[in-house]
């Protein structure tokens, strides 16, 4: 499964295979085995393939899941046009693919212009998942617009870096017994530790760290900056996923701070992760229960 | 776009004497107030569009030597995100506040939906700005940051046009003095005008330069 635990492996196989002395050696990841994928999962590989060509200076390798339909998934969502700017894929870098389903095939983000064309992509795509699927209210399509512009800026304004973001409705069956859309977004910048350290390291002293920074950003509306116009992208993320009983996750350096609805037991923040540079979210939108429904 | 205001002259505060030395006293030599006219369009995101908005907003003011009040129109805004509205409404008004002279400038946000509302209420309380609006439906409004009795005031002048302090005395604000503090807070958060002795709605003001009459 190449999903939130999925990553979580692969970030700790990539420490272990460029940690310490080593000689630099290109790194190969098999993902042939894998047999299902999530947006996170998806992201979350280009975001680890980026990180192990920088630690080593060579371009991965990776060879391709052997199951049809996550091997169908991958090119639906865009990954190999994606993949080919970060791993070393000499026959995989032509691949294209019929209509998609997904709300947000995987895209990278490197300017306020990017910002521009998803939001504009979406638009349809969102207006129609987001009434029909998850049975919310008309308002919510330019709410969740909104919330995706706010969040991919989070990359432009304090990743100093290039990101990604893709978004996908599907079926939760066993965890939740409703359709959500998730949406996953990533960069492998500083990381919000590092963004936030100028102005409020010191502050913090000898207790600044991952998870000090994160809260700060998140739960506080800090920023980089000492304009106080700025850090509000994030809280306005956070009240949104809130009014929709959703929950939003983001993991940074070594630790991971969520908002957590009732229908999840995940820890509101998680520390003593394996370090992993730049900021990586997960907004899961779970359809909306209807009188009547039995969830 | 500007066109000159028909209203009189909006007065500064300090009573006629100079305010700071050298900066030529506080009473404007310009012939009244202008009006300035901005419509936005489609799709305000990200903070580099909403700079972008802004500078152009404030550009065209640049040389104007009265004060003058701005009306900003969001009935094309289809869609408007936080730092967006960050850029252009608090920063505006920001912006404005921060002027250490004149001339003032004021701005009335028009055409307002409900999906503009938490953007722009969000970056004003950020900031603990308010500022004076209209609904879609010309209903006007106060957002942001701003206290019962303030918004109660504003709310009045709003809704007589022009007023004085007394005009608000006892119904609004028990007292003649607290009407005038209050009344002077909105003008100098720019959420009215003072003309000729009277605190002026910024519609009334717009309406008056506009020669259509106040609202």
């Amino acid at each position: 499964m190449l999903d939130e635990r999925g990553f979580e492996r692969l970030v700790a196989e990539l420490a272990e295979h460029t940690g310490g002395d080593r000689e630099p050696e290109r790194i190969l990841f098999d993902a042939r085995r894998v047999r299902w994928t999530s947006p996170y999962g998806l992201v979350g590989l280009l975001a680890v393939g980026d990180v192990a060509r920088s630690r080593t200076g060579l371009a991965p390798s990776l060879s391709e899941p052997e199951a049809s339909e996550v091997r169908s998934y991958w090119e639906r969502m865009d990954f190999w046009q994606n993949a080919a700017g970060v791993f070393d894929l000499p026959s995989l870098s032509t691949r294209s693919h019929g209509e998609s389903d997904a709300l947000l095939e995987l895209t990278p983000i490197r300017s306020h212009h990017d910002v521009h064309r998803v939001v504009e992509r979406v638009r349809e795509r969102a207006a129609t998942i987001l009434e029909r699927r998850l049975h919310y209210p008309k308002p919510s399509v330019i709410q969740f617009s909104v919330m995706l512009s706010e969040v991919c800026q989070n990359i432009l304004e304090h990743a100093e870096g290039d990101g990604w973001v893709c978004a996908q409705t599907y079926f939760w069956k066993e965890r939740l017994g409703r359709d959500v859309l998730v949406l996953a977004v990533m960069d492998v910048g500083q990381g919000f530790e590092g963004s936030l350290a100028a102005e409020h390291a010191r502050r913090f002293g000898d207790r600044w760290s991952s998870a000090t920074a994160l809260e700060a950003a998140f739960l506080n509306g800090e920023s980089r900056f000492r304009d106080p116009g700025r850090g509000q992208g994030l809280q306005a993320i956070r009240r949104q996923v809130t009014r929709w009983d959703g929950e939003i996750r983001i993991r940074s350096g070594d630790a991971m701070i969520a908002r957590v609805p009732e229908w999840d037991d995940l820890e509101p923040m998680i520390t003593g992760l394996v370090p992993f540079p730049g900021a990586q979210i997960l907004i899961v939108m779970p359809a909306r229960i209807e009188a009547g429904d039995t969830p | 776009m500007s066109r000159g205001g028909a209203l009189g002259r909006e007065e500064s505060s300090g009573n006629g004497a100079p305010s700071e030395a050298g900066r030529g006293g506080t009473v404007f030599t310009g012939a009244g107030f202008r009006i300035s006219e901005a419509c936005l369009y489609s799709h305000l995101l990200t903070r580099t569009t909403g700079r972008a908005v802004r500078l152009g907003i404030e550009r065209e003011l640049v040389d104007i030597a009265e004060p003058v009040l701005t009306l900003v129109d969001f009935r094309n805004v289809a869609i408007i995100d936080f730092s967006c509205a960050d850029e252009i409404v608090a920063r505006l008004v920001c912006d404005a506040l921060a002027r250490p002279d004149p001339p003032l400038r004021f701005y009335l946000f028009t055409g307002l939906d409900e999906h503009h509302l938490d953007p722009v209420e969000s970056a004003l309380r950020r900031r603990a700005l308010a500022v004076t609006a209209e609904r879609a439906d010309g209903t006007p409004c106060l957002l942001g940051e701003a206290g019962a009795r303030l918004r109660t005031a504003c709310a009045a002048v709003s809704r007589l046009g022009r007023t004085t302090p007394e005009g608000l005395v006892p119904g609004q604000i028990p007292t003649r003095e607290e009407a005038r503090v209050v009344l002077e807070e909105a003008r100098a958060r720019r959420l009215l005008l003072r003309v000729a002795g009277q605190y002026v709605s910024l519609r009334a003001a717009a309406c008056a330069a506009a020669g259509g009459g106040e609202r």
